[in-house]
């Protein structure tokens, strides 16, 4: 009886064992995926070629990026030189309904009005508030007009689609790469899934 | 083929399809930020942020290992009761949000890329509780368990 249970130990050991090897395997082959392509300029912050740039994929509708928003803004306000911030779009539209429309108004915002940010920025900070809200272009209005941007023409940009192809090409980048969630960034070229992630490689990249 | 014999099969792909659906849950929440699985967590507001931390890094390798283990059959006994637990605790986390009213944008399942209505969640996981039992109670002439078993308590005699 005795024997049967250490040989049933040793067996489920080995099974553990491999199947979490497997899993780190599988989860290693994610750092290999590289991402260099830099965003239109209205979708940069920070220092142009500054030492650390990074690539953020990220949507609006998701509470993670939100959370993150703040630390990049942070980042930018205290390091000003050390970081290059560029934005891509990546809605997780199976699970944020609006977010796909989100990303297209906000880009319209930039192309139109050189105010991505701005827009962007409101989008995140009020993200509870429209996420999930059928009146949702009310309130993109909204936080047009406080951003001070012009709504008429942003709306008209919306409604002709015309962003909708940049904010698909992003879409498309992200899943060439097989990325699965948001916000994901490239440091420096190298993948950091989420803001732990992220903070770990941006210590790495500053202590070079 | 008789009432049994099918009834063993089919509680057998049951355990696998349950061990299947908590290896893929378990995995893909290993491969997303930390932080996506807590804030589900959290959204469910019945413990802290401590709490969701620690649960965030062991709940998805429980739910792989468990799964292995309710694949391969080793230890089925405690393994169908240890996943009947676990189903039964997402249970009573999806009922305290759905009674509460609560807005949980992602129930936390598979990730932040896949999530299902918690009402829908909640359903699936009744599905899910269903298989464990069966598998409980019939899987266990395919398993490593047996197989073991016959093969040393053969060598014993």
């Amino acid at each position: 009886m005795k024997k049967i249970l250490v040989v049933k130990i040793i067996t489920a050991f080995l099974s553990l064992f491999l199947a979490t090897v497997i899993i780190l395997i599988l989860n290693g082959l994610n750092s290999a995926i590289t991402d260099n392509q830099k965003s239109p300029d209205y979708r940069i912050e920070g220092k142009k070629n500054a030492k650390i740039v990074i690539i953020e994929y990220s949507d609006f509708a998701c509470p993670a990026c939100a959370n993150m928003n703040f630390y990049i803004k942070n980042l930018i306000k205290y390091f000003p030189d050390d970081f290059e911030i560029n934005f891509k779009h990546f809605p997780l539209t199976n699970i944020h309904p609006y977010s796909f429309n989100a990303a297209v108004w906000v880009e319209c915002a930039g192309v139109e009005e050189n105010k991505f940010f701005e827009v962007g920025d409101l989008f995140f900070k009020n993200q509870k508030e429209w996420w999930n809200n059928k009146d949702y272009v009310k309130l993109f209005e909204k936080y047009t007009k406080e951003a001070g941007a012009n709504v008429e023409k942003i709306k008209k940009c919306f409604n002709e689609s015309k962003t909708v192809d940049m904010v698909k090409k992003d879409i498309q980048n992200a899943d060439k790469m097989k990325l699965n969630s948001t916000p994901t960034f490239f440091v420096n070229g190298k993948i950091a899934v989420g803001g732990m992630e992220l903070v770990e490689a941006i210590k790495k990249e500053k202590g070079k | 083929m008789s009432f049994e014999k099918r009834r063993e099969i089919v509680s057998f792909l049951m355990r696998a399809m349950v061990g299947a659906v908590l290896i893929y849950s378990g995995y893909i929440k290993i491969s997303e930020p930390l932080e996506s699985f807590i804030s589900s967590i959290l959204s469910y507001k019945v413990v802290g942020e401590n709490i969701a931390y620690y649960s965030a890094l062991i709940l998805p390798w429980a739910e792989v290992y468990i799964g292995v283990l309710l694949i391969l059959g080793l230890f089925t006994n405690w393994m169908t009761k240890a996943a009947f637990l676990l189903f039964c605790f997402f249970e009573i986390l999806l009922l305290q949000a759905m009674i509460r009213g609560l807005e949980v944008v992602n129930c936390g399942c598979f990730g932040s890329k896949h999530s299902n209505p918690i009402g829908v969640e909640f359903a699936l996981n009744l599905i899910w509780l269903f298989f464990i039992f069966m598998a409980y109670k019939y899987s266990y002439h395919f398993s490593l368990d047996k197989f073991i078993e016959k093969k040393y308590n053969s060598n014993e005699k």
